[in-house]
């Protein structure tokens, strides 16, 4: 082959890329046509890559690429021709042909263009495979395959960095306006001051539209991410002699980028457990009566503004009694019999939990659980594991939708306005003045017939002083499968808070978790409700006696 | 060897300390500032600066000088820190400010004993217009008063995460 008379530098990057997102929606095609073998546009994907591959190489005077592209075309037409079956060994065979040009077309870039020994021999596999496999009956044609991007939109790509001083600028200007607005309500009734409302109210609505926009603009779909997974289950299984696929669920549901770049760890983690522990080996299943192949499924959808992601085995479940051992073990608790099954799954979250040990004595399900929980808690989110014995566990993680912004209730204790992430809230009731103590620490008010515990702020922060008029208002929150509340002084309405983190010196403030600069300009802590209930929890556990001790 | 620097004097509980200018990014008027509940005694609170939250602290608590942060500081020395490998800026409180000097701290000028401050926060000793001033290593004498050091959770997920390394 003739060296091509172009300047080779100026196209070779562009050429890399796009054979790396070639090979990308190759692979994720060979994995969705083991599902659907018959699918006539995921074959039509992957046939078209490996052309676009071909040509290209061949054109840009690349041998190696060019010839082992060959091959592989010649083994997919005959699977595209229904001559062939895309049985699992068929498409274990073309995912390491994937890999082997992952590797090989940098290589040949890079001046080595000459095939391997192990290039041969994958080649001699591949037209063995064309040669040799016996006619297969195709199945019955799956569901249609999603319709693949067809028209080309106009886009662009932005760095993050970028959208995320525009929201922060966005934030500001929130900031700015609400100052803006006080100032003008203060001013005497003139007819000037009711044109500087008009003008602000229009400012208000464009300004409303704007940051929805932005905040628009920041919604990924979660599809590219959760996708690249099949690929992990697949090669994972292999790795631990299991049988399981995954399934998507939600591919289209919307996130913000940050929020998706940070659980794509977390959730690695939590697929290997689920296959490595979870899902029983193939004979296991039989004798059990199951299928031999494992289902694992990864789905998300939106759920009262915040982002859930499920993921579900149909494996063993989690053991109770190894981690009831386990715990008795670390001397976290002596009595497990009056804990329920939720309280006793919980403790694999805990830090601690995972060592050495805990990784042959617990189904292994603890390691790294706490790293998984603290990175979903880094975002704001909420974790949660239900688990039956021999039929499966789901994780649950629940995740706010964006990082930046958050919708938040303002309640007022002493001299000091805090913010309630409004999600949290549940409603927010009256509590007048009483003949229960206003001192003491937590207390239970009456909510419709069920007994509803609540913290007292003022007290829980040492604020000191007293309500005035010892009125005081019980916001109630979602706690968990409960409810509880927190006692403030004062109701100040709902506010969208941006977030402002406290910085280095301040992490891991007990009950608050980060704050926000508020239209007076003064800063306000955001609370981290379940964290301070869980505290009150463990004040309580603690007994009385001793508190009274340590306090 | 002795090494020379520019160090902001400021004055607290009527003793001097030198601050390294390369940490000092501002001088600011006390701000209304919001208590933080949970953070240690040295702690006066947050301030917004211009839109960013700022922890203020007070500089003669952090340095043991008084027990309690006194309520009307006069001046607050903004400072650019690295804790833990990340970057970040305090307030420091003080009661005055005196002037910016070239300052230069001799190797083994910083007694075992007798200053008020502990000496492994300090640079060294240095001599002003008469009097002592000590060269404060921000950074070590900030390290001990954040939530991470005294945070047993922080402890326990350092933990953590070495043993995710290993597995």
């Amino acid at each position: 082959m003739s060296a091509p008379d172009f300047d080779r530098a100026l196209v070779m990057p562009t050429f890399l890329a796009e054979t790396d997102e070639g090979l990308h929606a190759m692979e994720e095609s060979l994995v969705r046509l083991e599902s659907a073998p018959a699918d006539d546009e995921t074959l039509n994907v992957i046939f078209r890559a490996v052309h676009t591959l071909k040509g290209n190489a061949a054109a840009l005077g690349l041998a190696a690429p060019a010839d082992f592209s060959h091959g592989l075309e010649d083994l997919l037409d005959r699977l595209r021709g229904g001559v062939l079956t895309a049985t699992p060994d068929l498409i274990s065979l073309l995912l390491e042909c994937v890999d082997t040009l992952r590797v090989m077309v940098p290589e040949s870039v890079a001046g080595r263009d000459t095939l391997r020994a192990a290039n041969h021999k994958l080649l001699a596999r591949l037209s063995a495979s064309a040669e040799g496999q016996a006619l297969g009956l195709r199945s019955e044609p799956a569901a249609a395959a999603e319709a693949l991007g067809t028209v080309a939109a106009r886009t662009l790509r932005v760095d993050v960095s970028k959208l995320d001083r525009m929201l922060n600028l966005s934030g500001e200007i929130s900031i700015a306006r609400g100052r803006l607005s006080a100032l003008i309500e203060t001013r005497k009734a003139s007819p000037a001051r009711e044109a500087a409302l008009d003008a602000l109210r229009e400012l208000n609505e464009l300004f409303v539209d704007l940051q929805q926009e932005i905040t628009g603009i920041r919604m990924v779909p979660v599809g590219p991410t959760f996708r690249p997974f099949l690929r992990t289950v697949r090669d994972a299984a292999a790795v631990y002699a299991k049988q399981a696929r995954l399934v998507l669920e939600g591919e289209e549901v919307e996130v913000d980028t940050s929020v998706i770049e940070l659980i794509r760890d977390p959730l690695t983690h939590l697929i290997r457990n689920a296959l490595d522990h979870g899902i029983e080996p193939p004979e296991t299943r039989r004798a059990l009566g199951k299928p031999a192949l494992g289902h694992i499924t990864l789905r998300a959808r939106h759920d009262a503004g915040r982002i859930v992601i499920q993921l579900s085995d149909d494996g063993a479940g989690l053991n109770r009694e190894r981690i009831v051992a386990r715990a008795r073990t670390l001397g976290w608790i002596s009595d497990a019999a009056r804990m329920s099954d939720a309280d006793v799954y919980r403790l694999v979250f805990e830090p601690g939990f995972t060592t050495a040990d805990a990784v042959t004595a617990l189904s292994g399900r603890g390691i790294g659980m706490d790293v998984v929980r603290r990175n979903v808690e880094a975002l704001r989110g909420t974790v949660d594991v239900e688990s039956r014995a021999g039929v499966g566990a789901t994780v649950t993680i629940r995740l706010p939708l964006t990082l930046a912004i958050i919708r938040g209730f303002l309640v007022g204790v002493a001299d000091e306005t805090f913010v309630i992430p409004l999600d949290t809230v549940s409603e927010c009731i009256d509590h007048g003045p009483g003949d229960d103590a206003r001192d003491e620490h937590s207390g239970i008010v009456q909510l419709r017939g069920e007994a509803v515990p609540f913290l007292r702020l003022r007290r829980a922060f040492e604020l000191g002083g007293r309500p005035a008029g010892g009125r005081e208002s019980i916001v109630v929150l979602r706690h968990g499968e409960r409810r509880a509340g927190l006692a403030v002084d004062s109701l100040l309405g709902e506010c969208e808070a941006v977030i402002k983190p406290l910085g280095a010196l301040l992490t891991n403030l007990p009950g608050i978790s980060s704050a926000t600069i508020l239209a007076s300009g003064r800063v306000a802590l955001i609370l981290e409700p379940a964290v301070l209930l869980e505290s009150a929890e463990a004040r309580a556990r603690a007994g009385v006696e001793r508190v009274r001790g340590t306090s | 060897m002795s090494k020379s620097a520019l160090y902001l004097i400021v004055r607290v509980e009527e003793q001097h300390i030198g601050l390294p200018v390369a940490n000092v990014r501002e001088i600011f008027e006390p701000l209304v500032t919001t208590r933080v509940p949970g953070a240690p005694p040295a702690f006066r609170g947050v301030v917004n600066l211009r839109g960013s939250v700022v922890p203020v602290l007070d500089l003669g608590a952090v340095l043991g000088l008084r027990q309690t942060p006194i309520a009307a500081a006069r001046c607050v020395v903004l400072l650019e820190i690295v804790v833990d490998g990340e970057r970040t800026s305090v307030g420091l409180a003080c009661d005055a400010i005196d002037e910016v000097a070239v300052l230069s701290a001799e190797e083994g000028s910083a007694p075992s004993f007798g200053t008020r401050v502990p000496p492994q926060q300090l640079f060294g000793l240095a001599h002003s217009r008469g009097a002592h001033v000590l060269l404060l290593d921000v950074e070590q004498a900030l390290a001990n008063v954040g939530m991470r050091a005294a945070s047993r959770v922080a402890a326990a997920i350092r933990s953590a995460e070495r043993s995710a390394e290993l597995d």
